[in-house]
């Protein structure tokens, strides 16, 4: 990240490029309003409260700074009659929709206005900032609630309006609304009480995975819990939000390869991510870079077949060479990426997501993945079979491969047959 | 061009051969209006009747896209000699095929005939409608069978790939498109060149192009009929712009409302993929193409661009802020370069024929930026009350007063001209002392309108302007994701209180309210559906204030459109007694003996209209 001079009101100053500019606006002790933003979580952009004037004469247009990246020589207004007369008018329809939420007086009366010249049709105390799906969304991880129809029948709630499985009770959403109105519905909760026993009674902290295993000592009242109320002490706010599991599902760069933490790795540079009763199946980054584009995929099991972890192979073929990398995990084969059959470089483009291969229902998939890598040792080991293979590399093509430790793209069409096995036996032929 | 396969070519010459071989083709509309309105039965009676003749040897019967001329459907033009047919039914066509295609004697009963002259005039060339057009992204219209590929490659089809491929660098292809000036045809009139070139440059890759055939604006059809008369045009374009940008992947992202528009682009990428034009080394100069299609599920949002990405990646179709460009991060993050389906169609003939030849079109000056001006041609869909309902392809620059009165035939049973919206829902509304505006980019939005994608809505002096904002207000209140306050609660707002002036509940002052409403939404609403919202409103409160106040003041809606402020009346003068309207009054609200005028019961009337529509001595009227 470089450093690049801003204007503010007519001030220099320091910004990172690419920051959204309300951060140093506001470091200035300029008061700008917000509803939908929040501190580490994306930019929304929805309330555009924030609204601020960029550009000079003409060409002068508000932009909203939660998301307006630092550019070098930006200059930026954030007293104008436009700024202040289009926040005044927000505040009134915010007034219309929602008279009766403390939050929205408050604001209304610090930008000026006293009452609503609009008619309040279907007063709710709803504001839509999303700031609890959002938070759902990213910091738990959970996904558990969206936003449901749309327009002005646009409202916050679960799939169907349904107990959501994905809902982990950790009340995050209620203590980030800023009206105070949203509630956890304790259903799911009540399920649980009735419905599990002994150790499926787990923790909230375990089925975030924050911790490896714990159950609920407090029969599921995390109001009332010792653990819960420790870890609010020891990190002086909601520990979900502190802790925030679901930042770990953004792709982290490790050395010239991308990795993502929210799911295992065996040795062989296949993922495994469990999801609900099942676990999804593809290739790392590292094998996609390694292997190049790739031309055809084939599985050697359909929907239906048994698999094991460690004995049957996928064969991977590209740029003249071919792969065997073994399963990580044994179990029922379900369902077949259909991409793999007509364009199987979605590997190349999105190993991670859209490039998956196929899913399969687990025999044992507690006791099959605590040898897979995970979590905290996924780095060092990426950082280790990354000097691996440049080691690996110099000894079969020279330097050239590796271009001043970057790797080049489709370099494995530049290999000799054995100098390949070479490399897919070391890599890829382990769990 | 001898890069063209030798197959390719012998099967296109084949084609072309194919029907040179007959001594008449009849080019029979099968564009969506003229299928609803029962060219199959025609094809179906056409067949049966040539056979019956002995004829099927020498005339061929040919599916074509839409011919444009829409209003007068079914439409058939029979060539070499161009005699167009219209309005036609199954049962004229024995009648037809006996005295023109067995004698040779054209039927001047099925001919067009303008209102004006009532003389039948044969010749398609020769119709108003169609002489003030030109056609460049429908040149193909009419005169090819969309589903044959070879039909396409033996009118010049994928030339200009070939060109491409075998004689311009990519960096080539990028300048002549700055250089041609084309600007986005999607409604944003973003130069084209300048989006390829920023995506060219984007270092990201791998790179996507997209076409956008999510077209929701009521009473527009341009990029629909584009597809459905010359889908390979559309796959051309993309294929160059691939190779210009640098991409490997294409999208057709297009609404499934329009099945047969769907059905012959599944044919179209087909016939390109088994002919080598799509897919693994094209046309063996070393470039990979392929391209799939993303069917929309009908939001109107999703025609914008950050919120059709977010819809093909699975995520809701919502928008995002583009302070950062979809041709650097769009879809799935990568450099991702959208255009539509009517700027795709236009780029074939550009890089076949020079950016010079296209810069000779149209308005301005591009060649220092072509923010200069608007060149090349726009298809407009002319709706409303206009005589000529239909398709017309007009050089930018063309003025409104040409497009409506010459190639549209002026308004229908005999009104007044009142107003013009152009650009869709967003579009402004334009009056009658601006009908000799240049239509184009610039200035369209100098009067508080828009190019948009092309849609024309033609107002007579039956219209009410208060009415029309609040329909279009209501279609976008409806169509708002709801992501941002200002669109959400700001559309909300307007409407109702367009809705309390259209019912006389309106009080002084919500005409100033209403436009500063409109000032802020303008200034600060996410995307361009609530930014460009207003327009609708803010130019009918511009160019007709007095119908707002007296909607307001004297509680009148001038135009008699709006229920709440109208009554209807029988002139006794006129009634002559017919008891007509009072058997179709809904309400029974209508009374009087037999042969003596009539009267309504103010009370009990809904104000359906069904009694003037009925009256045949005009002795409804409305006050």
């Amino acid at each position: 990240m470089s450093q690049v001079t801003i204007k503010i009101n007519g001030h220099e100053v320091k910004a990172e490029k690419g920051e959204p500019i309300l951060g140093p606006i506001r470091a200035q002790g300029i008061d700008i309003p917000t509803l939908c933003h929040m501190d580490g979580v994306e930019p929304y952009g929805a309330c555009r409260l924030c609204m601020v004037e960029v550009g000079k004469g003409d060409r002068a247009k508000l932009v909203t700074s939660c998301n307006f990246p630092a550019r070098e020589g930006l200059e930026i207004q954030t007293d104008t009659e436009r700024v202040h007369r289009d926040r005044a008018m927000l505040a009134e329809l915010l007034l219309a929709r929602s008279p009766g939420v403390k939050k929205v007086q408050e604001l209304a009366v610090s930008l000026g206005v006293k009452k609503a010249r609009f008619k309040t049709m279907e007063p709710t105390e709803c504001l839509l900032c999303g700031l609890c799906v959002r938070v759902c969304n990213e910091i738990v991880g959970a996904s558990a609630i969206g936003f449901e129809g749309r327009g002005v029948d646009r409202v916050v709630g679960t799939p169907f309006f349904l107990d959501p499985d994905a809902c982990i009770a950790c009340g995050a959403c209620t203590e980030v609304c800023p009206t105070g109105i949203m509630q956890m519905e304790i259903k799911t909760k009540e399920r649980w009480k009735k419905e599990l026993v002994g150790n499926q009674r787990l923790c909230r902290y375990a089925r975030m995975g924050l911790v490896p295993y714990k159950v609920c000592p407090n029969d599921f009242d995390c109001a009332t819990c010792e653990v819960d109320q420790r870890l609010w002490d020891e990190m002086g706010m909601h520990p979900v939000l502190a802790l925030a599991p679901g930042k770990k599902r953004k792709p982290r760069q490790v050395g010239n390869f991308v990795t993502m933490l929210d799911r295992f790795y065996s040795k062989g540079h296949v993922w495994v991510k469990p999801l609900g009763e099942r676990v999804i199946v593809g290739l790392d980054d590292f094998a996609q870079k390694v292997i190049g584009d790739i031309s055809s995929i084939t599985i050697g099991a359909k929907p239906g077949d048994v698999v094991h972890k460690g004995k049957d192979s996928l064969n991977v073929a590209c740029n003249g060479h071919s792969a065997a990398m073994l399963f990580p995990i044994s179990g029922t084969i379900k369902s077949i990426n259909p991409a793999m059959d007509d364009e199987p470089t979605v590997i190349n483009e999105d190993c991670y997501r859209r490039g998956w291969l196929f899913t399969v229902e687990p025999t044992d998939q507690y006791r099959e993945t605590k040898d897979l890598v995970a979590s905290g040792q996924v780095e060092p080991w990426m950082l280790e079979e990354s000097d691996f293979l440049f080691k690996t590399l110099s000894e079969v093509g020279g330097a050239a491969l590796s271009d001043g430790g970057e790797l080049l793209p489709n370099f494995s069409r530049e290999l000799a047959d054995d100098e390949w096995d070479r490399i897919a036996k070391r890599f890829f032929s382990k769990v | 061009m001898s890069t063209i396969p030798k197959q390719v070519l012998e099967e296109s010459q084949t084609a072309g051969r194919d029907l040179s071989r007959f001594r008449m083709q009849l080019m029979l509309c099968s564009g969506t209006a003229c299928v609803s309105s029962g060219s199959h039965k025609i094809k179906d009676a056409l067949e049966r009747e040539l056979a019956k003749q002995n004829l099927d040897d020498e005339v061929a019967v040919v599916m074509t896209g839409c011919n444009g001329f829409c209003a007068q459907g079914p439409v058939m033009v029979v060539q070499p000699d161009g005699i167009f047919y219209q309005l036609l039914s199954d049962k004229d066509i024995p009648l037809l095929v006996e005295e023109h295609m067995l004698k040779g004697r054209p039927v001047e009963k099925l001919m067009y005939k303008p209102s004006a002259t009532k003389t039948a005039v044969p010749k398609m060339s020769e119709i108003g409608f169609f002489k003030k057009q030109r056609l460049l992204a429908l040149r193909n219209r009419g005169l090819i069978d969309p589903e044959k590929i070879e039909e396409y490659i033996a009118r010049d089809g994928y030339k200009a790939l070939a060109k491409v491929l075998t004689k311009m660098k990519p960096e080539e292809v990028v300048q002549e498109m700055i250089a041609s000036g084309l600007r986005g045809r999607g409604g944003g009139g973003f130069p084209t060149g300048i989006k390829w070139k920023t995506c060219r440059d984007a270092p990201e890759s791998p790179k996507y192009v997209v076409c956008n055939a999510d077209e929701g604006d009521p009473g527009a059809y341009m990029d629909r009929s584009i597809v459905e008369s010359d889908p390979h045009v559309v796959l051309e374009g993309m294929a160059i712009a691939a190779y210009a940008v640098g991409a490997k992947k294409g999208y057709v992202y297009i609404r499934h409302e329009y099945p047969l528009a769907l059905k012959r682009l599944q044919k179209a990428i087909a016939d390109a993929r088994e002919y080598g034009l799509l897919g693994k080394n094209i046309l063996d100069q070393g470039f990979d193409f392929d391209i799939s299609i993303h069917l929309g599920a009908g939001a109107f949002v999703c025609g914008e661009s950050t919120a059709l990405m977010a819809s093909m990646e699975g995520r809701v179709g919502e928008p995002r802020a583009k302070y950062i460009h979809t041709v650097e991060h769009g879809l799935w993050d990568r450099p991702t370069n959208l255009n539509n389906v009517e700027t795709y169609a236009n780029v074939p003939q550009i890089m076949l024929r020079g950016s010079k030849w296209f810069t000779s079109i149209g308005t301005g000056d591009v060649s220092k930026s072509p923010w200069g001006g608007s060149k090349g041609t726009k298809v407009f869909s002319l709706v409303g009350k206009v005589k000529n309902t239909g398709l017309v392809e007009v050089p930018m620059g063309t003025t409104l007063r040409e497009i409506i009165f010459d190639i549209g035939g002026g308004i229908s049973n005999g009104k007044k001209f009142k107003a013009v919206q152009t650009g869709g829902p967003s579009g402004g509304v334009i009056p009658e002392s601006l009908l000799d505006l240049p239509v184009d980019f610039d200035q369209l939005t100098k009067v508080g309108s828009m190019m948009g994608s092309g849609g024309m809505i033609v107002m007579n002096e039956d219209d009410c302007m208060v009415d029309i904002a609040r329909y279009f207000i209501d279609f976008l209140v409806g169509e708002s994701c709801g992501k941002c306050l200002p669109c959400r609660e700001g559309l909300r707002q307007m409407s109702s209180m367009l809705n309390d002036i259209c019912s006389g509940k309106a009080e002084k002052g919500t005409i100033d309210l209403l436009e500063n409403l409109c000032y802020t939404v303008r200034d600060t609403a996410l995307c361009a559906l609530g930014r460009g919202a207003v327009n609708p409103v803010l130019t009918t409160i511009k160019y007709f204030r007095e119908e707002y106040e007296a909607h307001i003041n004297k509680k009148k809606c001038p135009a008699g459109v709006c229920k709440a402020l109208i009554t209807y009346k029988i002139d006794a003068g006129k009634c002559n007694g017919c008891t007509l309207c009072a058997r179709e009054c809904p309400q029974q609200a209508i009374t009087g003996e037999k042969l003596k005028p009539h009267k309504i019961n103010t009370d009990l009337c809904i104000r359906c209209g069904v009694c003037r529509d009925v009256c045949n001595q005009d002795a409804v009227y409305v006050k």
